[in-house]
């Protein structure tokens, strides 16, 4: 009879102890902070390759490119597709958005593409708090869908799906009409500054867009 | 004769009672509309009809239009304040967040229905230039770019994005709500910012609609501060400014109104001791007022609420016609009584030829003021004939220290030279005239007529810092015989501007000329023509599209060209000025951005025809100051009818007695004015109609009652009295516009009662008689 209440007691006890590894830390969930911020390292400077995937309503397949980037956390980002088509456009922090056609910088009079660099800004670099100041974060296992909070953004963003696979972000952004672009950084360097000849010098994008952005 | 006289107005009065009753009761009480536009007080604008009435009805929407800026340290809390902003915008009744998307949404899908017609003139270029290869790169940069992320046109109709880039930057252009937070060097370090723009539920800008939905903003206003103490808000648009001036004038007219109407039946009430006495001055302003209202509402559709205030202010002159007769009427005193009603028909037959000169006047609120006077005024006199016999009661009256005191300043006053008098007050005016530059102290801006609460003007000078929308009160109007002509002006002032061309934004940043659209068309043949290049594009990109019918679409569609008449009905913000059609004519209007080079824009307008720069608050103020020039004319002219009615009935020396007080109290007034820098507005002008009535009034009665002299002046005096608290308190209105009426009378009148006095000292009686 005594050895069946010990018996008793020690189940009781296992059920609490059990109960609280919760409290203990145990078991818990991981904070959303720190799952973004693995999809996303954060980084102040970094170069790398993408690819690109579009599908597009009214275009059965995918329209792939490819391309360069480098960003820079005090200055912006240099967005370069190599192909099929040439292009490079500039997202600085700060003034208007750029585009380089056949060698000549030229402002692009867009809000929408202002949006965008400030959105890709934040995503190459890292950005976790203007992420979670932005859109409504929802984690699982390797993967993090952003749904934009604010009116503004909602008007042309559905979501932004973030994965990891195979060493390699995805960056998936979804827009109203059922249209996505999807980003693969296939590659991306973590340098500890980046300046107008540091960026030159890697030779991924343009001298121009090197000058355009990085120049004083 | 006071028989007759009471007769004849005892029946016009009846009749007079029974056609208003009548009018009122078939058109309806509730149809009686009293206008509080603001914008009436200013002119028309030197425009074509159709064009002022769409401007009228563009600046009632605009004005319609609050614009807020919402700044703060840091970017997060501003993004929250943001979004609750935007929650309080989506429920709050009144007032709700300006949203263009409904009608870019419309305008974009109306472009795609004109697809074959609308390229930008750069994609054109590229077109007529390339050749296949170029063609597809064309189709393949506008696919493949990143600049095609988001595509506002279906990729079935529109396959190589021409319609979609041309919207893209018409989106550019068309003023919408800053949905963004910008950033801006604060000086201390940065700031953030956002521009939202509210429309609020009003009919139109007047005093009654904005009276109740503003107040109902601050409240939101000031319940949103509370919940975010750090961001600071400002607040924009016409409609605040006609809130605030409908509380001042509020507030400002009933204070105003009830201590004049407490004031003069205190004083009544003190000499008579009788409520008699107030029945009749009571119910002549009241009935002369009603009448006159009715008829003038009869005459003009609808009367502003100057018309009523100021109208009634100049029939206050018939109190002086109440108060004489109720001092100097007698029972079956007849030549008493006809003295007495003499003097009350040429009082007010001079009264009447001086308002009737206002009957001349381009502005309608001062026509509608002449005539509901001139009515009212013969009413009010009439009620008096009517009325005065069974209301006047021979009483005492309870005016000893009046009458010691008037006495006094009778024997004083006999001493002082008529003519020295009148003309050492002429002769002081014109030397200051001729020191101030031969001219009269003066300011015809429009703003002065407003008060502008200076904490309005500041957020407003704020706000414009941030704001990219456009100028309400500037603009450049086209003119042509049909869309393309319109279409060869703004290209024409566009190339004479350059770069400064950016300022400007018109219908030619909406859609293409009929010209353009029929190159664009052309262009088009390259890649609809056949389904060759569409059946490359389907093949190499995958596109979904149906080539062949694209091909015959275009082939039919060779005259479905975009219409300006299309554009207006898909556009609700700035449809109404982008397109003016007037049968012969057709008119169209260039919006300039704020911040640009207004004389810039003029001076490139003045070079070209059919182009004109228009300021809506310069020729405001070029009417205004005109119409000031005219009501001084027409001041004038009254003065001389008024002498030549005097010629007419008094004996020359009399005459110009009488015709002087007028001709001092102006003189005095403008003296004053020269010395205090008062600048004169229109309000000034007009004022002085009034003071020549009642300086007409007082010397009248001053000189045909010279039998009953202490008995005549004491009623002036309380006459001036009256005065002095109906009109000299409207020196302290907030609003500009009747305080500038209220100085003038309360100088002036002063001046008239003097001068009266001079006259009653110095005119001998016809013969002693004791009353």
């Amino acid at each position: 009879m005594i050895a069946r209440k010990i018996g008793q007691m020690r189940c009781t006890l296992l059920v609490i102890a059990l109960s609280a590894l919760p409290l203990l830390g145990y078991g818990k969930t991981e904070p959303q902070n720190e799952s973004l911020s693995t999809l996303l390292p954060k980084n102040c400077y970094s170069s790398g390759q993408f690819t690109q995937t579009r599908r597009q309503r009214g275009v059965a397949k995918p329209l792939l490119s490819y391309g360069a980037f480098v960003f820079s956390c005090d200055k912006g980002l240099i967005w370069h597709t190599q192909g099929p088509l040439q292009e490079t456009l500039i997202y600085p922090l700060e003034g208007e958005v750029l585009t380089i056609i056949d060698g000549t910088t030229a402002p692009l009079d867009s809000r929408l593409q202002a949006r965008i660099g400030k959105i890709l800004n934040q995503l190459i670099g890292g950005q976790t708090d203007y992420i979670e100041k932005q859109f409504a974060v929802r984690t699982m296992t390797d993967k993090a869908v952003l749904r934009p909070k604010r009116k503004p953004l909602s008007k042309f963003l559905k979501a932004v799906v973030i994965e990891k696979k195979d060493g390699q972000v995805n960056i998936n952004i979804e827009n109203k009409n059922k249209e996505s672009n999807s980003i693969a950084i296939t590659q991306q360097d973590i340098k500890s500054s980046i300046n107008l000849n540091r960026c030159t010098d890697l030779a991924l994008v343009e001298r121009s867009a090197c000058a355009a952005l990085f120049s004083p | 004769m006071i028989v007759s006289v009471q007769r004849l107005s005892v029946f016009v009065l009846i009749a007079l009672l029974v056609a208003a009753l009548c009018s009122v009761v078939l058109m309806g009480p509730s149809n009686y509309k009293i206008n509080t536009d603001l914008n009436s007080l200013t002119p028309s604008l030197q425009l074509p009809d159709a064009v002022n009435d769409a401007v009228s009805q563009y600046s009632q929407a605009a004005s319609n239009v609050v614009t807020v800026l919402l700044a703060g340290r840091d970017e997060q809390t501003l993004y929250e304040a943001l979004d609750d902003f935007l929650i309080l915008s989506e429920e709050h009744s009144g007032f709700s967040l300006l949203d263009s998307a409904e009608s870019f949404e419309s305008y974009t899908q109306l472009l795609q229905e004109h697809h074959f017609f609308i390229m930008t003139a750069a994609a054109r270029k590229q077109i007529v230039g390339a050749d296949k290869a170029g063609l597809i790169a064309m189709a393949e940069r506008n696919l493949m770019s990143q600049q095609a992320w988001f595509r506002l046109t279906d990729l079935a109709q529109d396959p190589w994005g021409l319609v979609n880039e041309y919207a893209l930057q018409a989106s550019e252009k068309l003023a919408g709500n800053a949905e963004d937070i910008l950033s801006y060097d604060g000086g201390a370090g940065s700031q953030f910012f956002t521009l939202q723009r509210l429309r609020l539920d009003l009919g139109n800008v007047d005093l009654g609609g904005a009276n109740q939905i503003v107040p109902q903003l601050y409240s939101a206003i000031a319940q949103f501060q509370r919940s975010h103490p750090s961001v600071s808000v400002q607040l924009s648009g016409a409609a605040l400014y006609a809130a605030d001036t409908a509380a001042a004038a509020r507030s400002n007219i009933a204070f105003i109104s009830s201590v004049s109407m407490v004031g003069i039946v205190l004083l009544l009430l003190l000499i008579f001791r009788s409520l008699y006495a107030l029945l009749l001055p009571l119910c002549a302003i009241f009935l002369g007022a009603g009448i006159a209202f009715v008829f003038s509402h009869q005459l003009f559709g609808a009367l502003h609420v100057f018309t009523i205030v100021l109208g009634a202010s100049l029939i206050g002159v018939a109190v002086d016609y109440a108060l004489h007769f109720l001092y100097d009427y007698q029972h079956a005193q007849v030549q008493r009584n006809r003295q007495l009603t003499k003097a009350l028909l040429y009082s007010v037959c001079t009264s009447i030829v001086g308002y009737s000169a206002l009957v001349f006047a381009g502005l309608s609120v001062l026509r509608q003021i002449a005539v509901f006077s001139i009515i009212g005024l013969g009413v009010a006199c009439a009620v008096v004939f009517a009325l005065g016999p069974l209301l006047s009661r021979s009483e005492l009256k309870h005016d000893s220290t009046l009458r010691r005191v008037l006495q006094w300043s009778l024997s004083r006053l006999a001493k002082l030279p008529f003519m020295v008098l009148l003309m050492g007050s002429v002769a002081l005016f014109l030397i200051a005239f001729f020191i101030a530059g031969a001219k009269l102290p003066s300011n015809d801006h429009p703003s002065a007529l407003y008060h502008l609460n200076p904490d309005l003007v500041e957020q407003e000078r704020s706000i414009n810092t941030f704001s990219e929308g456009f100028e309400l009160a500037s603009f450049i109007l086209l003119e042509g015989q049909d869309t393309q002509a319109i279409f060869d002006r703004i290209s024409e002032l566009e190339k004479k501007l350059g770069s400064q061309a950016e300022q400007l934004f018109s219908l030619a940043d909406l859609m293409p000329s009929p010209r353009e659209q029929q190159e664009n068309y052309q262009a088009n043949a390259r890649l609809f023509s056949t389904p060759a290049l569409l059946q490359t594009l389907q093949a190499d990109y995958g596109l979904v599209i149906e080539p062949q019918r694209l091909s015959t679409e275009y082939a039919q569609q060779k005259n479905n060209l975009l219409s300006v008449n299309q554009l207006n009905a898909a556009l609700q913000e700035h449809g109404e000025l982008l397109w003016i059609d007037d049968s012969a004519h057709q008119y169209s209007l260039m919006f300039i951005k704020k911040g640009s080079d207004l004389n810039l824009l003029r001076e490139a307008a003045q070079e070209l025809d059919s182009v004109t720069y228009f300021s809506v608050v310069e020729s405001a103020q070029d009417s205004l100051h005109s119409l000031r020039k005219q009501a001084q004319w027409f001041l004038l002219l009254a003065l001389g009818l008024i002498a030549a009615f005097m010629f007419w009935w008094f004996p020359p020396r009399q005459a110009l007695r009488l015709s002087a007080v007028p001709i001092i109290a102006i003189s005095v007034t403008l003296l004053f004015f020269i010395c205090l820098q008062v600048q004169m507005n229109l309000f000034h002008a007009m004022a002085f109609f009034l003071v020549v009535g009642l300086g007409m009034d007082y010397a009248i009665f001053a000189s045909e009652l010279r039998e009953r002299r202490l008995e005549a002046v004491t009623a002036i005096t309380l006459s001036a009295l009256t005065s002095l608290l109906s009109f000299g308190l409207l020196a302290l209105s907030a609003l500009p516009a009747v305080s500038a009426f209220g100085l003038t009378v309360l100088i002036g009148n002063t001046c008239n009662f003097f001068v009266s006095l001079c006259i009653a000292a110095q005119t001998p009686p016809r013969a002693e008689s004791v009353s």
